[in-house]
């Protein structure tokens, strides 16, 4: 034993590890996380990971004569990949390849009508044995998309709701026009901060001009919402979800939240989301829907429907936070 | 040793790292942006903690080979269990928990910072793997080369 080489008291010895492990831990949690490497992949690491392959966009709509391109998506890096596109005319039942049709995207130059419904697959191999598939849709219209938007966000334009379910705190949330900053100028930002006792607020914003009314404009197919989104201020742990609203006969509806939530300081388009039906939507509030009627209502004898967005922020009570949108932009297919 | 390389991994969150990156450590102007440690910038903090620290818990510990082992392996499986915090799936609960735990108190967000902004990384686990076994590899040279100077 060379214990005799530390003249050290075990409580000299107590205090020197203790203090030793503080200042890693402080170290680790000081460090903020890091950069961290660049995602590893196989031969290094990664290996034994299932291979997982998305198609973006799964679902889209474009007008006759357009160009469509679909882009296969891995969640991991793994080296060298060969693809291969199918396509299927019943609905998903049969599919065949497409000749030539062998790299990480997929494009139609020119759709039309014979394109619509079509569903298209790509089929992703890693080596020999790891293989993976995913599905997308096309919708093909032969009539433009009727679309609503707005980038210079005149206050006068929008009307601001603050969502509070009963016996929830209240809280308030302030609206301004930013008249620089955005993506590119004006944009829309909303200051809040959270009550207290209360780790999730959703704020809603109505346009006082986006309705589509079916009636004279036409029964809605599918609907696609793009808006760019920027977290101005975050708390700690704040996330910002954006996600498109709808108001019909007294009842709000939201659309499905985007994979990817509104965290960046800078701009990006977060909240998009393409094809979305009737069936996507989820009620809000307002009168419950009546047995058998379609809640929201996309059929040409439906009442007219306004479009708006709405912004679900989680952080933690009395954080503040803001965050902006600019680009707002619904684009509605008709049948 | 162990000092040398926790100075080096400092003095990469001073050159290589934003300065609004990393907590307890001063933004120096004159080293921002030299970006000394080049591509090593991005795996040396995972690296250097673990085998330094783990370096210097062994110092402190009591002259026996599996306690200075055990040291290295620890060191590994804090920085691994911390790395693990960083996943999506457990950030959010974690820092719930956090928060239950120190209110707002700095440390509570600086842990849920941690959690909520760090970013998970395989090669982040392998390089803290590498630093405890390198630190494991020192302190066996350490140890062989204390036994020959004993012989003698």
């Amino acid at each position: 034993m060379h214990a005799e080489h530390r003249p050290w008291t075990r409580l000299g010895r107590l205090v020197m590890l203790v203090g030793i492990g503080l200042a890693g831990l402080v170290s680790i949690v000081g460090s903020g996380g890091g950069a961290g490497f660049p995602p590893c992949g196989p031969p290094l690491c990664g290996g034994a990971e299932p291979l997982v392959v998305s198609i973006e966009p799964a679902e889209t709509t474009a007008q006759v004569g357009a160009a469509v391109s679909f882009e296969a998506v891995q969640s991991s890096d793994y080296g060298n990949l060969s693809y291969q596109w199918r396509r299927s005319a019943d609905g998903g039942v049969n599919f065949v390849d497409i000749d030539g049709a062998v790299s990480s995207s997929y494009t139609l130059p020119s759709v039309n009508l014979a394109d619509d419904g079509a569903i298209f697959m790509v089929v992703v191999r890693a080596g020999e044995s790891l293989t993976a598939q995913a599905l997308a849709r096309l919708s093909v219209s032969a009539t433009p998309p009727r679309i609503y938007q707005d980038a210079n966000f005149d206050l006068t334009g929008w009307t601001v709701f603050r969502w509070i379910p009963p016996g929830t705190p209240e809280f308030n949330p302030s609206v301004e026009r930013v008249a620089s900053g955005g993506n590119p100028d004006a944009f829309l930002k909303t200051n809040l901060t959270m009550p207290s006792g209360i780790g999730i607020v959703t704020v809603l914003y109505l346009s006082n001009s986006a309705v589509h009314d079916p009636a004279v404009d036409g029964a809605i197919r599918s609907i696609d919402y793009a808006e760019d989104c920027a977290a101005l201020l975050r708390g700690t742990a704040t996330v910002v979800q954006p996600m498109l609203l709808i108001e019909q006969n007294g009842r709000r509806y939201l659309s499905p939240a985007a994979s990817v939530a509104c965290v960046s300081s800078t701009w990006k388009p977060v909240g998009n989301r393409s094809a979305l039906s009737a069936a996507d939507f989820t009620q809000l509030d307002g009168p419950a829907c009546p047995t058998a009627a379609a809640c929201p209502d996309f059929s040409g004898t439906a009442a007219p429907l306004r479009f708006g967005f709405a912004r679900i922020t989680r952080s933690y009570p009395n954080e503040a936070s803001a965050d902006g949108i600019d680009n707002w932009k619904v684009s509605v297919w008709r049948r | 040793m162990a000092l040398l390389a926790l100075l080096a991994g400092s003095l990469l969150y001073l050159s290589d790292r934003p300065a609004e990156s990393a907590w307890l450590i001063p933004a120096l102007p004159l080293l921002q942006g030299m970006n000394l440690f080049g591509s090593a910038g991005a795996w040396l903090p995972s690296f250097v903690h673990p085998f330094g620290f783990s370096l210097l818990t062994a110092a402190a510990l009591p002259d026996r080979a599996s306690w200075r082992y055990g040291a290295c392996l620890g060191w590994f499986v804090v920085n691994a269990a911390f790395e693990f915090g960083q996943l999506p799936q457990l950030a959010t609960r974690l820092a719930d928990v956090v928060h239950a735990v120190f209110g707002s108190a700095p440390v509570g967000q600086r842990l849920t910072w941690y959690f909520m902004h760090g970013r998970f990384g395989n090669d982040d686990l392998a390089a803290a793997a590498v630093g405890a076994l390198c630190a494991a590899l020192v302190l066996r040279l350490s140890i062989a080369l204390g036994e020959h100077r004993h012989a003698r």
